[in-house]
């Protein structure tokens, strides 16, 4: 009687236990045509591995520390965030046009235009419509910390601070992050549909997306 | 002394990211939701606070999980298995035009083949390629622990048939 193919398999992927790859490879000694059949496995294992290796990317190296602030990180604070941003950013186009009322109203209840200021939590971010242009701008010359940027399917760019503390100066067409002197890790979410978006530390550009292409370093 | 689970989480993210990244951009064809997905899985497990018995088959199947919601989301407008390589980052090396022409192709033809087989064969195939047992196997995609091998060998000459085929197609 011969060898099944599915023992033979599990032979070749080391997954009998060692009585019965013991009894397989004894019957194997013996059987031409079942050695037969385990080299024909063995070939197509081979033939699939090197095929497979034609779709293969380096993968990413992303530190454990981000995947943990990220765990740490709670949806809602984000969502309240956003809301605040975007109100401040209608606030401050309001505030910039001619003859806007405004501007005197602002004037006169705080004296300067509000930012988007958000010290003293663990995390905080801002939501922003990508527009036809977006420049995501840290004004220090070095990174803060880990800058990690990833590309996804909502509609909106998500800039989230991670420990640390920043501030965020929304303008129509670019985001300001002052970081001071403190480490922080930022994650930064791109729309796959944002049509032109940079993100910029100091004066040096690390990452472009204009159209489809990227060009640059998700993670610096 | 126990590890703390968060000596365990570290362990546990170093030894399991980069195959449980490799088998969805193998799946998916995409890097960039390959790796969002692959990092959301260990965010899960993270907040989980625990280690599952089997961890490797409880990421992979949150993964799978995840990347079949992503499939179903019409607005990622995902291109499983059809589309070639994704965008590269500058921080590979630039590869050049002929070799990135050869890959291309290559690349095509391998994912046409897989798209050929049912999706539960590609998914076995592209696991295993990355080193899952069995049982994680058997977990994960709700199969007999004991049928795994002979599924895996029909799946992989069905996948060398077709492969082949598409091979002689292209040659003549």
């Amino acid at each position: 009687m011969h060898l099944e193919e599915g023992p033979l398999e599990a032979l070749l992927d080391n997954e009998l236990d060692a009585v019965a790859a013991a009894e397989a490879r004894r019957h194997l000694d013996a059987c031409g045509q079942c050695r037969g059949e385990l080299e024909r496995l063995r070939s197509d294992a081979s033939a699939l591995e090197h095929a497979l290796r034609a779709l293969d990317h380096p993968a990413p190296q992303i530190p454990v520390e981000r995947i943990v602030a990220r765990a740490a990180t709670r949806r809602l604070p984000l969502r309240w965030a956003a809301g605040i941003a975007l109100l401040l950013l209608a606030t401050g186009t309001a505030y910039a046009l001619p003859g806007s009322p405004v501007r005197h109203w602002v004037d006169r209840l705080m004296g300067r235009a509000p930012k988007a200021t958000m010290p003293g939590a663990d995390v905080a971010g801002v939501a922003l419509p990508p527009g036809q242009r977006l420049s995501v701008v840290f004004t220090e010359p070095r990174a803060p910390g880990i800058v990690s940027i990833t590309l996804t399917d909502d509609s909106t760019i998500d800039v989230r601070r991670l420990g640390g503390a920043a501030t965020f100066n929304a303008e129509p067409d670019r985001l300001r992050i002052e970081t001071g002197n403190a480490t922080t890790n930022f994650e930064i979410a791109i729309p796959r549909r944002a049509a032109w978006v940079e993100v910029i530390v100091g004066e040096q550009r690390m990452f472009l997306k204009d159209g489809p292409t990227v060009s640059g370093r998700y993670v610096f | 002394m126990q590890p703390s689970f968060h000596e365990r989480f570290v362990e546990l993210y170093n030894a399991n990211f980069p195959r449980l990244f490799r088998a969805l951009d193998r799946l998916s064809g995409d890097a960039a939701l390959a790796a969002d997905l692959a990092q959301e899985a260990f965010v899960r497990l993270y907040r989980r606070g625990e280690t599952p018995d089997d961890p490797g088959a409880w990421l992979i199947t949150v993964a799978l999980n995840l990347l079949r919601n992503a499939k179903s989301t019409e607005a990622r407008r995902f291109r499983l298995l059809s589309r070639t390589r994704g965008e590269a980052t500058l921080s590979d090396p630039a590869p050049q035009p002929e070799e990135t022409l050869e890959r291309t192709d290559v690349s095509a033809r391998v994912r046409a083949a897989l798209a050929r087989l049912p999706e539960r064969d590609q998914q076995l195939l592209l696991l295993r390629a990355e080193g899952y047992r069995y049982q994680e196997l058997a977990a994960a995609l709700g199969l007999n622990a004991a049928s795994v091998g002979v599924l895996l060998a029909r799946a992989k000459r069905a996948f060398r048939t077709v492969y082949e085929e598409r091979g002689d197609t292209n040659a003549s």
